[in-house]
Order: C-alpha cells, then sequence, then structure tokens
C-alpha cells in the first residue's frame, strides 16, 4: 500500500515562509489581512509558527512549519457526523466540501487545530480573478477546509502515469509547498515504501512527531538536533 | 336536517373539491413550464450534429482536446470556415453562422454538460484509458439534428454505478477536491 507523508527538517527550515504563500496560491486559500487576524479567521492550510526564546535581546527564535498532520488516526474523523472528512486508502486525511454541514466538531477536535472553517465567503482581489487555481475548488462559506497534500497533483499524476502506461512513480507527486522551500526542509513521499526519503528521514534518531503521547500517529514527522521542546 | 340542505351542502362541497383540483392542476403546469425555462440552454446557433455526422465529421474533427485533455473542448470558427466559407444551403441557422464568419467573432456556445467545479473529471481518462463511447455519457447527441433543449444529468450515482461496474476507483477525493 502507499502512505503518503511528510518530513520537516527543522535545523533546516529558514522561516522563510515560502510555503505558505505557495500553499495558498496552488490551493485558492485567500489572503489573510489584519481584520482577519484580529478575529482570529486566518485561513492558512500550511502555517509556520514562531517560538521565542529567553530574554531581549538575547533571542534565539524557532520555526515550526504546520501543514496538516494527516494523522494515521484522526481525531477530526471520529467526530464527523456526516463522513465529509475521512482518512482515505493512501493516508490522505480527507475533505469532502460539498458533503461538510459546517459543524466544526472536526476543527474543536483536532489537537493541532490545522482545520479551518470558513467563517465568509471566500474573496480575492479583482486582479487575481484568472490567477486561481483551475484544479482546486473555491470553498463555500460555511464548510471546513484543510491541507489535502494538494491531492489535486495526485489526481492528474495517476492519469498521466496511466497514460505513460507505468506505475506511479514517488516523484510525479509532490504538494506545492515541498516543491517550493528553497532549504528543501521539507520531503515527501510514500512512507510505506522502505526505500523511499521520507521513511528513511522518519526511522532518524532526529525524527519526532508532534503530540505523539496522544497516539494520533501522525503522518508528517520532524527531524531536529537534540531535544524538542516545544 | 332538510334534504335541500343537504343538497347544498353536498354541491359546496364539490365546488371545493373542483376548485381544489384545478388550482392544484394549475400549480403543477406552472411548475412543469418554470423547470422547462430555467433548466433549457438555448445555442445562438441552432447546431446541427446529424447533418455534418453524415458529412463524415468525426467527434474528434470538431472537439479537439478529449484525447489529450481533461476537456473535450468547442470547435472555434476557423473548423466552420473550411466548409462554409460560401453558403452551403437556405438554412436560417446556416445564415446566422455566416454572420458570425463574416464579423469574424467566435461563437458563444452555450455549455450543456457540467459537473460541479469540485468534481474532477477527465475525458481523456474515459473516453482514451477507460475506451468508453461518447454515447454511453452523452447519449445520441451526435447524431441529433438539434441541440438538446436540456442535456443528459450526470448524477454521482451514474458515475459511482459505472465506476463499481468497471472497478475504477470510487473513493471520495478521487472525483471531489
Ligand atoms: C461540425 C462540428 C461538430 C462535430 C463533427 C461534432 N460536434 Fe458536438 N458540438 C459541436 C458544436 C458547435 C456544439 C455546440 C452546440 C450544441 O450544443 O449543439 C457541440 C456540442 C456538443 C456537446 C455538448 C457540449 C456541452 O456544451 O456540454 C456534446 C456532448 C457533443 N457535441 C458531442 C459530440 C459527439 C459525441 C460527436 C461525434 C459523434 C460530435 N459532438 C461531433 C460541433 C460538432
Ligand atoms: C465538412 C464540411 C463542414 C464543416 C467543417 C462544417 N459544416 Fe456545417 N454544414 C455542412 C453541410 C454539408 C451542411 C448542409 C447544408 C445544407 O444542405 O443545408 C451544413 C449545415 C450547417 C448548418 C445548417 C443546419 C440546418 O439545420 O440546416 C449549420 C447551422 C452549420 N452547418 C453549422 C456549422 C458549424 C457551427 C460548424 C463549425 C463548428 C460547421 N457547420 C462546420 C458542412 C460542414
Ligand atoms: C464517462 C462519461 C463521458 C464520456 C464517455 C464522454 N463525456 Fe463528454 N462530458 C462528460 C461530463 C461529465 C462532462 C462535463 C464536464 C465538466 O463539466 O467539466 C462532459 C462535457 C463534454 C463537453 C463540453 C465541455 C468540454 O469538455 O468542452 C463536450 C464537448 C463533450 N463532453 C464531448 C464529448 C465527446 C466528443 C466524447 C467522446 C469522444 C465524450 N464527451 C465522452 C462525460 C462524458
Ligand atoms: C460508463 C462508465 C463510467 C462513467 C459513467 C464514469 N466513469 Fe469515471 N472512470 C471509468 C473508468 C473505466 C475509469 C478508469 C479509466 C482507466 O482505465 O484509467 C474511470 C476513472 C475515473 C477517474 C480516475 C480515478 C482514479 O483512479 O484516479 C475519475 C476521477 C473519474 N473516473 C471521474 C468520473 C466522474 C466525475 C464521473 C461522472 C461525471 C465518471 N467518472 C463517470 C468509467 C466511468
Ligand atoms: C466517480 C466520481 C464521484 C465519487 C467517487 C464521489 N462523488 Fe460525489 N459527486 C460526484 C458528481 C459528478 C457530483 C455532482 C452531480 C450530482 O450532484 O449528483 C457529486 C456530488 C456530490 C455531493 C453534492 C450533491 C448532493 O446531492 O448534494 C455530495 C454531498 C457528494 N458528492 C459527496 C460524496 C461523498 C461523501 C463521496 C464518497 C463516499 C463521493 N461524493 C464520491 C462524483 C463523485
Amino acid at each position: 500500500m502507499t502512505r503518503w507523508g511528510m518530513v520537516i527538517d527543522l535545523d533546516r527550515c529558514t522561516g522563510c515562509q515560502a510555503c505558505v504563500v505557495a500553499c495558498k496560491a496552488e490551493n485558492n486559500v485567500p489572503f489573510s489581512t489584519p481584520e482577519l487576524e484580529v478575529r482570529n479567521r486566518v485561513i492558512s492550510w500550511m502555517s509556520v509558527l514562531t517560538i521565542v526564546e529567553g530574554e531581549f535581546p538575547e533571542i534565539k527564535e524557532r520555526f515550526l512549519p504546520r501543514p496538516c498532520m494527516h494523522c494515521e488516526n484522526p481525531p477530526c474523523v471520529k467526530v464527523c457526523p456526516v463522513g465529509a472528512t475521512y482518512l482515505n486508502p493512501e493516508g490522505i486525511v480527507a475533505q469532502v466540501y460539498t458533503r461538510c454541514i459546517g459543524c466544526r466538531y472536526c476543527t474543536n477536535n483536532c489537537p493541532y487545530t490545522l482545520k479551518y472553517f470558513n467563517y465568509f465567503k471566500p474573496q480575492w482581489p479583482k486582479e487575481m480573478k484568472n490567477y486561481l487555481n483551475p484544479d482546486v475548488s473555491r470553498r463555500q462559506v460555511g464548510v471546513v477546509e484543510k491541507c489535502t497534500f494538494c491531492h489535486h497533483r495526485l489526481q492528474k499524476a495517476k492519469e498521466k502515469a496511466r497514460v505513460e502506461k507505468r506505475k506511479l512513480r514517488e516523484e510525479d507527486y509532490i504538494p506545492a509547498c515541498v516543491q517550493t522551500c528553497p532549504t528543501n526542509a521539507l520531503t515527501f513521499g510514500d512512507l510505506d515504501n522502505p526505500r523511499s526519503n521520507v521513511s528513511r528521514l522518519a526511522k532518524s534518531s532526529r525524527a519526532f512527531r508532534l503530540l505523539e503521547e496522544l497516539g494520533t500517529e501522525p503522518k508528517v514527522y520532524y527531524l531536529t538536533e537534540g531535544e524538542w521542546h516545544g | 336536517m332538510k334534504s335541500s340542505q343537504k343538497k347544498k351542502r353536498k354541491i359546496l362541497s364539490l365546488r371545493v373539491f373542483g376548485l381544489l383540483t384545478a388550482s392544484l392542476f394549475l400549480i403543477v403546469i406552472l411548475i412543469v413550464v418554470l423547470q422547462t425555462l430555467s433548466g433549457g440552454v438555448k445555442q445562438p446557433v441552432a447546431f446541427n450534429h446529424r447533418i455534418h455526422a453524415e458529412n463524415d465529421l468525426g467527434c474528434l474533427d470538431c472537439h479537439q482536446l478529449y484525447e489529450e485533455h481533461a476537456s473535450s473542448g468547442k470547435p472555434s470558427l476557423e473548423v466552420c470556415s473550411g466548409c462554409h466559407e460560401d453558403p452551403l444551403g437556405e438554412s436560417q441557422e446556416e445564415a446566422k453562422l455566416r454572420e458570425y464568419l463574416e464579423s469574424g467573432k467566435e461563437v458563444e456556445w452555450q455549455r450543456l454538460y457540467r459537473v460541479p467545479e469540485d468534481v474532477f473529471f477527465s475525458h481523456r481518462r474515459h473516453v482514451v484509458l477507460g475506451e468508453i463511447e461518447c454515447q454511453t455519457c452523452h447519449g445520441d447527441i451526435g447524431e441529433s439534428p438539434r441541440p438538446p433543449k436540456r442535456p443528459v444529468k450526470m448524477t454521482m450515482k451514474k458515475c459511482m454505478r459505472c465506476h463499481d461496474e468497471r472497478k475504477a476507483d470510487n473513493d471520495c477525493i478521487a472525483c471531489h477536491r
């Protein structure tokens, strides 16, 4: 089987936010605005948390990029009353927007707070009209959305592989954030393939996962030297 | 109770019954008419598929994208001008087409078939890889003398039933995105 997963090397992350921008552009996620920020209504499927240590001016900043963890044991799926969110056979935690009734149980049950509710109708500046990605739908107001590992890229990659009469290769499918990262801090692939980069890195002694003690079994792994203290 | 009173009451109830049926009937007709009006599509030129099929034009001559793309595409005026440079017949519809040809303005064909924005559908996947005939999904539009007033509806049920039969992927996000 295939189990898509990601490894994020925190020692390589410079906090540049390129992944955040790439994700928004790729997935038709509207811009954040100061008003939305104040009201805590910003949608950002990939977000970089900044952790500041020490006292000014002796500070040290650490960055934590966070896409959906695509848990093997997803708490959000357990509470969805309508089956709009589920773990797909390839390990992607999916959200079927037309099926979602907007109850927000899932957003509240996500321990990583990485599911987002559309409080408002998504809007873009007029000039952006022709720049939206036709491969991704615009979400309606009142539904929950989340990182899909750019699953629409997988839909197309599968067709391409079929046309070329071959199996899907790992490099055929790569999410926008991973493709963009200038320091190669992000790696994507099949965790079930023992020869893949992700599965090797996930076994590294530097590897850990967020809130592992909850038993959610995230498929996003982090790497860092020494002890992680978030 | 007097019998005349009884009779009156009976007539009254008959009248009420008649009135109710009549208004129900009207409402039903209204709904049907409204539905036809709202769901219908009128093309700028009443294109005749049959004539062109009889003139040995294959679907690919006009819908040129489906072998390599998700969409099939509509023909541009360039395709039509090959034959309609000079009038071929006396039909009014052809005259309309020739107006477009003379002005060089593309015909704005209305869309008939459409899946919602969040559904991924690829013609290449179905026609080339799945080897499915156009007819299976579009009925006899390819041989019909005039554009259908309304398209055959593509429901999720139809997609999923065939996927079941043909062992194609029926995972929700194979289609939804
Ligand atoms: C001479 C060019 C020509 C040929 C050949 C042709 N078509 Fe068309 N087709 C058109 C035009 C023009 C339209 C738009 C007007 C209409 O809807 O009738 C159209 C519309 C359609 C539509 C509806 C598209 C929509 O908007 O959803 C379908 C389906 C279709 N054609 C299928 C076929 C099939 C199947 C064949 C082959 C059997 C075929 N066509 C051959 C020109 C052509
Ligand atoms: C291979 C040549 C050919 C091409 C290409 C072609 N047509 Fe025609 N078309 C014909 C012929 C032949 C007739 C029949 C003329 C007649 O006898 O009235 C016809 C008739 C028509 C008519 C009149 C139909 C009727 O109901 O009488 C229309 C409208 C029309 N064509 C539109 C188009 C459009 C739009 C295109 C481009 C998408 C197109 N045709 C491309 C050959 C062609
Ligand atoms: C498995 C079902 C299926 C088959 C087979 C199929 N279609 Fe379609 N077709 C659809 C659906 C569904 C849509 C609406 C797609 C959308 O909204 O993106 C569509 C839309 C279209 C359109 C209008 C939109 C566009 O893509 O440009 C045309 C033209 C068309 N089909 C022509 C064809 C022709 C020609 C064939 C055969 C070569 C064919 N179709 C075979 C299901 C099918
Ligand atoms: C008549 C049968 C039929 C109908 C109707 C049909 N499909 Fe398919 N579909 C297939 C087949 C067969 C395949 C596999 C093609 C191949 O061999 O690659 C397929 C593949 C697909 C795939 C790719 C799945 C994957 O493995 O990634 C998608 C997406 C899809 N169809 C969407 C749709 C949608 C949306 C509709 C309805 C609008 C639809 N299909 C209607 C037969 C059908
Ligand atoms: C083979 C392709 C395909 C698959 C697989 C599929 N859908 Fe759909 N779905 C469609 C199409 C096409 C439509 C739009 C046509 C319609 O409304 O029937 C649709 C519409 C919907 C709608 C809105 C229509 C309504 O009735 O309100 C919902 C909700 C939905 N799908 C949920 C799901 C869920 C949940 C799954 C997984 C169990 C799923 N779909 C799997 C193709 C698919």
